[in-house]
């Protein structure tokens, strides 16, 4: 095993794979920065140039791109508060009220260590966890997964902040609006208005973004100014950034290791990560009066497991077959192109492309890490900028970004519709991210609970997975109400 | 501010311009500059995707005039957003061609509600032929192909469905062996039934034959039997053996030898006349009837150049268990058997899917 | 006062959200009994919910403001000598404002297709921000180099608009 490691590792910098790495990390980084792209519109770039590629090459180059969109998409969160893709919706919670204060640089720097150790942690667990990584996934059965998306939405307990009932409210309208579209049970289409754009319901895309994104344009916009209203010189916070790592070192350690185990749930893992553990940072922080309003343990939490994910999520993907993501199906089309049949046996056969897998990750975070950093200095200058001069431009990304969900109009009227309803539910307080988690986990709750209740009636309740899974919730959930309570006395 | 309408004024009509000539350039070679795209309704990685890609490479090599040739996908309602997009709004230049499956035309056929397509809005350019497979896990009674029987004994046995129509040959096959069947809806896709397989959740499976060395072998190293193939159908109207599972039965030859008497009735005809639709012409590259009478000159010169080029076909076969390509008269003749259900055949199709899923129909 | 806009205006909100669960309910009357069973308790919920926030917003157990986790307190380049309620006023009427503006030039897009639009929009509102002719010619120009560019170095598809229908 260690041999095929380290032979794997003198493959992978070897110069000719490491340009196609390399070339892969630029790509990365560079879609990442663009809000609304994420891998799907990345690995479908770059996939064309695999046809007749070896292996070796082609995966590293995908996996490269793969691994650091999470790094990179931190910018449009941070900066704007725009989601730069879908794993990144957490991080704006605190990261952008961070930079609204000036303290962009200091979030920036500690948000792409974070990733960077993220991914590191992720590809080590990916390597030790590969001998095992069949029985795991096989004894999680549908009733778990389940659970785990309830655990999903118990989250939307520690994100309601002073408000549960609007918080459930949010929640609600999010679960109802994720039934639009083709029933899971049935070959049936429900609400789709008479028109081809819903037969599969609202996007994901255009939803997150609508919710956050429009919003806060409006809400700048009308304020007048920059994005940070204090013209901090921005370059004094990046040592700062560095020293939170260092004293968060456990948080980062902690929620790397939540973000692989995540990641590696097949079909969960890319819908909730950032959101589950931006939940989890809050439950077990002792002074919670500052999460929302820029507290640096809300950016390093998502953006550590966010990066760790990606080893994670490879397991589903190249051991069954079953990708978790739309990056990671159109990566299971490329090995399945470059004559690499996913299964599980994949780690015995070929060992050498699936540490080339390892060492790709890897390697990836800590390039995307280092050109992020680089970067970083002229791109948070953007924040001082009076805010009308850059925002068409973020306007006309934004839109070309959420256009390519399906291509059809609809897309632009979706985002337009969650704008108005985002900028609304700004302005009363009713919390978004609710909306966001319920909208994401709306098809899985209803699959799920379909597929336990015909298969197992009320018997999956006392499985062991189950009633561990179903401890986490009632700590989680449970307690964040009483700690509320009691934090309000 | 008048200024500014000037500028505008001047911006839309040289924006007009640039469109007028892109529209009317024609060029001596019907492709040559132009861009084709090969929808795919299908989400990436699954054998429509796989097929779909693998001959948007073959037009983009063998397509006289050079074009770029890309696939996109177009995902969403099964396949129905696609299709009706591609009849109500796509440029009808032979500039877009639709990867299909032959279960896409059974919809049609059976017009499930919300397809606004029909059969003769399109021409099949190519064609590869699919088959399926059925397997049933150990313990379940069966220990090899002539107990079939007892199937119809017991609790019955979990299966999973994603909708009736994609999974159309083993709902008949079901019904002429009568056997017990728990269907657990709200499957994702195949590889998530192959999951549940794995785990033990459900206890029967059909899975296309392109999924055989990926997972179906896992099956059988837990102790799975592979009762049967769905077959193909011959020019002579007979179900044989798919030539990628020789030593594997079709179906009817499965059924005879467990009950000693070949199946027959009504499911028995319609399953002969849906195998050449989802078997023989499974995955199917269409272009609109109405593109210009060039276009589809040259995309059929393009198969032809890409059955005759021993790379390409290579590729074409590894990927298909043995099958190249359908093309020319001997797809057409494939076609001509798979369209004729016959009326009676039909009205049955619909009520007997309907009992058993929730499926609309047009009336 | 800004509480009492936003209170009321939380309050249509909360109504028009009662209403869409009613809708939802009773289009969800029309499906098949398995694909219905979601919607139906998904509607019911949300209602259930939307008139409880109802109720506890009229009788003030929500607070109506800063209890939003992702609002900050941050210092605005308004003029600050101006009552908070005129300001919060005319803060809600140039956000009405802009959220008009991405309207007209989301149905632009539609009409006109995105690199028209792109120009009209781009050019018109750096024109509404009292920048000189010149450099919202340099604004727009940029923006469709944006466009293009992206467009064509990740293979994006744009929309079209209606031009095919005067050719």
């Amino acid at each position: 095993m260690f041999d095929a490691a380290f032979t794997a590792l003198q493959v992978v910098i070897s110069p000719e794979h490491f340009g196609f790495l390399f070339l892969g990390v630029a790509v990365g980084l560079f879609i990442g920065i663009l809000p609304g792209l994420g891998g799907m519109v990345g690995m479908a770039l770059l996939m064309p140039l695999t046809y007749g590629m070896d292996p070796v090459s082609g995966v590293a180059m995908l996996i490269g791109l793969g691994s650091v969109i999470t790094t990179s998409d931190t910018f449009p969160s941070v900066l704007m508060g725009i989601p730069g893709s879908s794993g990144s919706q957490a991080t704006i919670m605190d990261g952008y009220p961070l930079a609204q204060k000036g303290e962009g640089a200091r979030v920036l720097s500690a948000a792409f260590l974070c990733s960077m150790l993220g991914g590191l942690i992720g590809a080590l667990v990916l390597s030790l966890i590969l001998p095992f990584a069949v029985p795991i996934v096989l004894a999680l059965g549908t009733p778990e997964l389940l659970m785990l998306t309830f655990l999903g939405l118990g989250m939307v307990s520690v994100l309601s902040g002073k408000n549960p009932v609007l918080g459930l409210l949010s929640t609600a309208l999010g679960l109802a609006l994720g039934s639009f579209g083709t029933a899971p049970t049935s070959a049936i289409y429900r609400y789709n208005l008479g028109t081809d754009y819903l037969l599969d319901g609202f996007k994901l895309t255009s939803v997150a973004i609508g919710l956050f994104a429009i919003p806060e344009f409006v809400a700048i916009l009308s304020r007048g100014g920059a994005i940070t209203s204090e013209k901090r010189d921005l370059g004094e916070g990046w040592m700062q950034g560095i020293r939170d790592v260092v004293r968060h070192k456990y948080l980062v350690i902690r929620h790397a290791l939540i973000g692989s185990m995540i990641g590696f749930i097949p079909g969960l893992g890319n819908a909730i990560i950032d959101w589950v553990n931006y939940g989890v940072v809050i439950r077990f922080a002792k002074d919670k009066s500052q999460f929302g309003k820029g507290d640096i343990r809300g950016v390093i939490a998502p953006e550590s497991a966010n990066n760790a994910k990606e080893g994670g999520a490879l397991i589903p993907t190249v051991l069954f077959g079953i990708p978790g993501s739309g990056s990671m199906a159109l990566l299971l089309a490329a090995l399945i192109i470059m004559g690499v049949e996913p299964g599980p046996d994949l780690i015995l056969t070929r060992a050498d492309l699936v540490y080339v897998m390892v060492w790709s990750i890897a390697i990836a975070n800590v390039l995307g890490a280092s050109i992020a950093f680089l970067l970083s200095g002229p791109i948070s200058k953007l924040a001082v900028v009076p805010f009308y001069k850059i925002m068409p431009f973020i306007l006309i990304l934004v839109t070309m970004g959420a256009f390519q969900a399906t291509r059809h109009i609809g897309d632009l009227f979706t985002l337009l519709l969650f704008g108005i309803v985002g900028w609304v539910m700004r302005q009363t307080g009713i919390p978004r991210a609710p909306l966001l988690i319920g909208f994401v986990l709306s098809t899985l709750v209803e699959r799920y609970l379909w597929q336990v209740t015909s298969r197992y009636q009320f018997e999956w309740l006392t499985r062991p997975g189950v009633i561990v899974i179903g401890v986490i919730i009632v700590i989680v959930v449970g307690f964040s109400l009483f700690g509320r309570e009691h934090e309000s006395d | 501010m008048r200024t500014i309408n000037f500028y505008f004024c001047r911006f839309l009509l040289l924006a007009g311009v640039a469109l007028f000539v892109n529209i009317t350039t024609v060029n001596a070679q019907f492709y040559s500059d132009k861009r084709v795209e090969v929808i795919i309704p299908t989400s990436p990685g699954g054998g429509t995707d796989l097929f779909a890609r693998l001959l948007a490479d073959g037009f983009d090599e063998f397509l006289e005039g050079n074009p770029t040739v890309i696939p996109r996908q177009m995902t969403g309602g099964g396949g129905l957003l696609a299709g009706n997009w591609v009849v109500e709004q796509a440029p009808k230049d032979g500039s877009i061609l639709l990867a299909s499956t032959g279960q896409t035309t059974l919809r049609q056929i059976l017009r499930q509600r919300g397809m606004r397509t029909e059969v003769s809005d399109f021409d099949v350019l190519v064609a590869v032929p699919m088959t399926r497979n059925v397997f049933v896990a150990a313990g379940k009674g069966v220990e090899t192909r002539i107990d079939l029987p007892n199937l119809r004994d017991g609790d019955g046995l979990y299966t999973a469905l994603i909708d009736p129509i994609s999974g159309i040959s083993f709902m008949l096959q079901a019904g002429m062996t009568d056997m017990a069947l728990r269907v657990i809806k709200g499957y994702e896709g195949g590889k998530d039934r192959d999951l549940a397989m794995l785990r033990g959740e459900i206890d029967i499976i059909q899975q296309i034959s392109l999924q055989y060395d990926a997972t179906s072998r896992l099956f059988l190293d837990r102790g799975a039997i592979h009762l049967w193939n769905d077959g193909l159908l011959d020019v002579n109207g007979n179900i044989v053996r798919d030539a990628g599972f020789p030593n594997i039965p079709t179906f009817p030859e499965a059924y005879e030898a467990a009950y000693g008497e070949p199946p027959t009735g009504m499911l028995l005809d319609v399953y002969r006349a849906i195998i050449p639709l989802v078997g023989n012409a499974g995955k199917t590259i269409l272009v609109s009837s109405q593109a210009p009478a060039e276009a589809k000159q040259a995309l059929r010169a393009a198969v032809v150049a890409m059955a005759n080029d021993v790379n390409y076909s290579a590729r074409v076969i590894d990927q298909n268990r043995g099958y190249g390509l359908l093309y020319g008269e001997e797809l057409d003749s494939a076609l001509t058997r798979a369209r004729n259900l016959s009326p009676e055949q039909i009205v049955f199709l619909r009520s007997y899917i309907s009992e058993q899923y929730e499926i609309e129909f047009e009336p | 006062m800004t509480e009492d806009l936003n209170k009321k205006v939380l309050l249509v909100f909360l109504g028009l959200l009662a209403l869409f669960f009613v809708i939802l309910f009773l289009a969800a009357a029309d499906f098949m009994p398995d694909a219905r069973l979601y919607p139906v308790v998904m509607s019911i919920t949300g209602f259930v919910l939307a008139l409880a926030s109802v109720i506890r917003v009229l009788s003030g157990k929500e607070p109506t403001h800063e209890h939003n986790l992702i609002k900050v307190e941050v210092k605005s380049d308004a003029r600050q000598d101006d009552a908070p309620a005129d300001r919060s006023n005319r803060e809600y009427r140039s956000a009405l404002f802009y959220l008009a503006i991405i309207c007209f030039f989301y149905v632009a897009i539609w009409l006109l297709g995105f690199r028209v639009a792109t120009l009209v929009f781009v050019s018109g509102f750096m024109r509404y921000n009292k920048q000189s002719l010149v450099s919202c010619a340099v604004y727009a120009g940029l923006s469709l180099l944006l466009v293009e560019a992206l467009s064509r170095l990740l293979g994006l598809v744009l929309p079209a608009g209606f031009w095919h229908l005067l050719f």
